[in-house]
């Protein structure tokens, strides 16, 4: 707003004092490199060391835990950086949950402000007092083509938060979460009444997906239109209705 | 405010979802009239503007003109009530003078056609008794050349003021 009032006096012709000039070429000039900004993973919790523990915790069973970690690591990650595909090794491997993550999202029409969104995943554990928490997240299912308004985007529950520590190889701490997908109904496309795109839970749907912590776009806010079908609100800040239409 | 429109639209989309034959186009129309108006809000706050975004803010007050005439009945004054209560009285009154058939089933038939001819002569009255004719609907129609004439709308939004104002009443 200042600098705006500032350029529109400039255009005016408003004599501005010359030091008040000097400044403003002195900062306007230097460019300042950009603030590499990082998701951060917050609120670790003590009662879990391992990927036994984490399965007890979270009400997940083992079996599946170490399915979708081999699954993740065959299809993510390079060969030598693979997690074990021994589910004894695997299940001894360090694990550290957490139940927030920060995700700065650049503010609307700003290049250097960012917002930073709290995605929470409180588990089976109550939040401040009430229900349990976790949130709804939005998470890189695919290319920009894909899924009509969402731009390659599906809107995803969050079922754990943890860090993964392979000892075994290169002693390389993975950040990923287990995410219940949802899938788009229409392609993606909103409907052409109220303009909402609905998404919902397949019927071959796997119980959860696990997924590195970067393609987490931010959080997505969803309305319930029945059991297993909600509603994206693209209305809910001015960068959805920006993004999903 | 702010936060009521974040979410009014997926609430009432979720709340008019299955309509009955009869409420499909007055469901749609609600839901068109909202969606224009929290469109044309959404639009207006952002802090730089062109020809394009003024363009669309334009055509969502359009939309929500050509549409809020499903919300008429909502902005029925004490005036127009009491319009409605006379008329209804009149037209009992005339029913009365008139004598009625015997058998029930022609009763019942007569019965439901006054029924349906008071309620549409109601709606007819309100209809045309009601309007939007208030100042901050017609300012948000000034809008679009406030924006190229003095700048983005949120500069002037008087809430970074109030805001400090609590602060400073804390502060003492």
């Amino acid at each position: 707003m200042w600098l705006l009032n500032v350029e529109s006096l400039r255009r005016r012709g408003a004599h501005l004092p010359g030091d008040v000039l000097q400044h403003l070429e002195s900062t306007t000039s230097a460019v300042t490199a950009p603030v590499v900004r990082r998701r951060i993973l917050k609120g670790g919790r003590d009662d879990v060391s391992n990927v036994l523990d984490l399965s007890k915790v979270s009400g997940v069973s083992l079996e599946s835990i170490c399915r979708e970690l081999i699954r993740h690591s065959q299809h993510k990650l390079p060969t030598e950086r693979q997690l074990p595909e021994d589910h004894a090794i695997l299940q001894s491997l360090p694990v550290g949950l957490l139940t927030q993550l920060e995700r700065p999202v650049v503010a609307f029409q700003e290049s250097d402000i960012y917002d930073i969104q709290r995605a929470r995943c409180a588990g089976a554990l109550h939040f401040r007092n009430q229900g349990s928490r976790n949130d709804w997240i939005w998470v890189q299912g695919g290319s920009e083509e894909m899924y009509g308004a969402l731009r390659g985007r599906l809107p995803a529950k969050l079922v754990a938060l943890f860090k993964i520590r392979d000892y075994t190889g290169e002693d390389a701490l993975r950040r990923v979460a287990a995410v219940w997908i949802l899938s788009a109904v229409n392609s993606g496309f909103p409907s052409d009444i109220h303009g909402l795109v609905t998404v919902q839970i397949r019927e071959d749907a796997q119980e959860y997906t696990i997924v590195d912590v970067d393609p987490i776009h931010g959080l997505a806010h969803l309305i319930p239109e029945g059991e297993r079908r909600w509603l994206v609100n693209s209305w809910i800040d001015l960068r959805m209705f920006n993004e999903v239409y | 405010m702010r936060n009521l429109e974040r979410c009014i639209l997926g609430v009432l989309a979720v709340a008019l979802h299955q309509p009955q034959s009869s409420q499909v186009i007055p469901f749609k129309h609600a839901l068109g009239c909202v969606r224009a108006l929290v469109n044309f809000s959404i639009m207006a706050q952002y802090r730089s503007q062109t020809s394009d975004t003024i363009a669309y803010m334009e055509h969502y007050l359009d939309q929500f003109r050509r549409m809020k005439g499903i919300f008429l009945e909502f902005r029925v004054t004490k005036s127009t009530l009491a319009k409605v209560d006379e008329q209804r009285r009149e037209i009992r009154h005339q029913r009365t003078q008139t004598s009625h058939p015997e058998a029930p089933c022609k009763r019942r038939r007569i019965r439901d056609d006054d029924r349906k001819e008071e309620h549409k002569r109601r709606m007819d009255l309100i209809n045309s008794e009601s309007h939007f004719n208030f100042i901050k609907i017609d300012l948000v129609s000034h809008f679009s050349d406030h924006i190229p004439q003095f700048g983005n709308i949120p500069m002037y939004s008087t809430e970074f003021g109030e805001l400090t104002d609590k602060e400073q009443i804390k502060d003492g």
